[in-house]
């Protein structure tokens, strides 16, 4: 994700549409001329979160860009309403939190609410359109769970916990099992990754 | 042990990367930065406001001490963080950042007040040198706005 923008790659944002949430009115602003500015022509800002939630059970949008640090916790409180509305179209969508001081606390309430990724403010065009095409190549697994519904919060797969076997079925077993055969040596295996060609 | 639930998305934003008649990234950051400059002196006119209005809280904040004003303070120095930084204002931007820790690290324990007051002077001396300011006494000062946030409380 920290990979320099390739400024030769190419973006079409014209059939996009992106609900901006920002208590901010200034930022607001900037963050609708800097979406317009990447060919985004259905921007829908808000300043309430009350205006949000209308936006997203109304319209069908491919981008969430929020700053949740409103006075109270409702910002965190939107994303998480959004993760949970289970019979959304909207559900899904990726979600951009912009923070404006990002202390650990802060970059945690928002993943932990179910937000793909944090951009620190102030925001810069780059930077932003970088975590845009970021979350748009993404293809994190969605999780529902009774504490936690969003993206999957596990970018390195390190296994589960040492001692338990893991909650998920996917999860790989601590425990080693006997060995049905025997260890496929290095030729074998270099075989099995070798790239070859095949009849289309 | 709990229901999880795991599937694969649909990601509708995806579309956009893989439309070969899409616009250059490069062109795309262009014109947004365009977008932003066009409106440069009406923000920044705001920018002046709101740091007027964090003079004012500030003061009052002093006095009251109470959880309510310092949430105000805090709320503005984020925006003005964010507002000043998006200009390249970094001096301004730096010692709301700094403000922002301040207060941050206030709401765990307890609000150093006397470090609020040197910010708020830190900022009017910040707008006296201009929009531009260079000289290593403004980094000395804002080196010293950093150690007054981060210090034990």
């Amino acid at each position: 994700m920290g990979a320099a923008l390739d400024l030769s790659a190419r973006i079409n944002l014209n059939r996009t549409s992106v609900l901006v949430l920002d208590s901010n009115p200034q930022s607001l602003d900037l963050l609708r001329r800097v979406l317009n500015g990447f060919g985004v022509r259905s921007i829908h800002a808000c300043q309430h979160v009350r205006d949000a939630e209308r936006v997203f059970h109304d319209q069908s949008l491919e981008l969430i860009i929020i700053d949740p640090l409103f006075a109270d916790d409702s910002g965190f409180e939107f994303i998480r309403f959004a993760r949970r509305e289970e019979n959304s179209q909207n559900r899904c969508v990726p979600i951009i939190a912009a923070l404006g001081h990002q202390t650990l606390g802060n970059v945690r309430a928002a993943r932990d609410a179910g937000a793909n990724t944090v951009v620190a403010k102030p925001l810069s065009p780059d930077v932003l359109l970088q975590r845009i095409h970021w979350v748009a190549r993404e293809s994190r697994p969605f999780i529902v769970a009774p504490n936690y519904v969003g993206p999957d919060r596990r970018f390195k797969n390190q296994g589960p916990p040492l001692g338990t076997n893991g909650r998920r079925a996917d999860d790989l077993s601590f425990d080693v099992p006997v060995a049905a055969g025997p260890d496929m040596n290095q030729s074998q295996i270099d075989e099995m990754f070798k790239p070859m060609k095949v009849a289309l | 042990m709990s229901q999880v639930r795991k599937f694969m998305p649909e990601n509708r934003l995806a579309k956009a990367i893989t439309d070969p008649n899409g616009m250059l990234l490069g062109h795309a950051v262009n014109k947004a930065t365009e977008n932003i400059e066009k409106v440069r002196d009406i923000h920044l006119a705001a920018l002046e406001t709101k740091l007027d209005e964090l003079a004012q809280v500030a003061a009052g904040a002093m006095q009251t001490q109470s959880a309510p004003d310092a949430a105000n303070l805090y709320r503005l120095a984020r925006e003005i963080l964010g507002d000043a930084g998006i200009f390249g204002l970094k001096h301004i931007s730096r010692a709301a950042h700094s403000l922002c820790e301040l207060m941050a690290a206030g709401d765990r324990n307890r609000h150093q007040w006397a470090g609020v007051a040197v910010h708020v002077e830190a900022f009017a001396i910040l707008r006296r040198e201009g929009k531009n300011p260079t000289g290593a006494d403004l980094d000395a000062m804002l080196a010293g706005l950093a150690k007054i946030s981060r210090a034990p409380l």
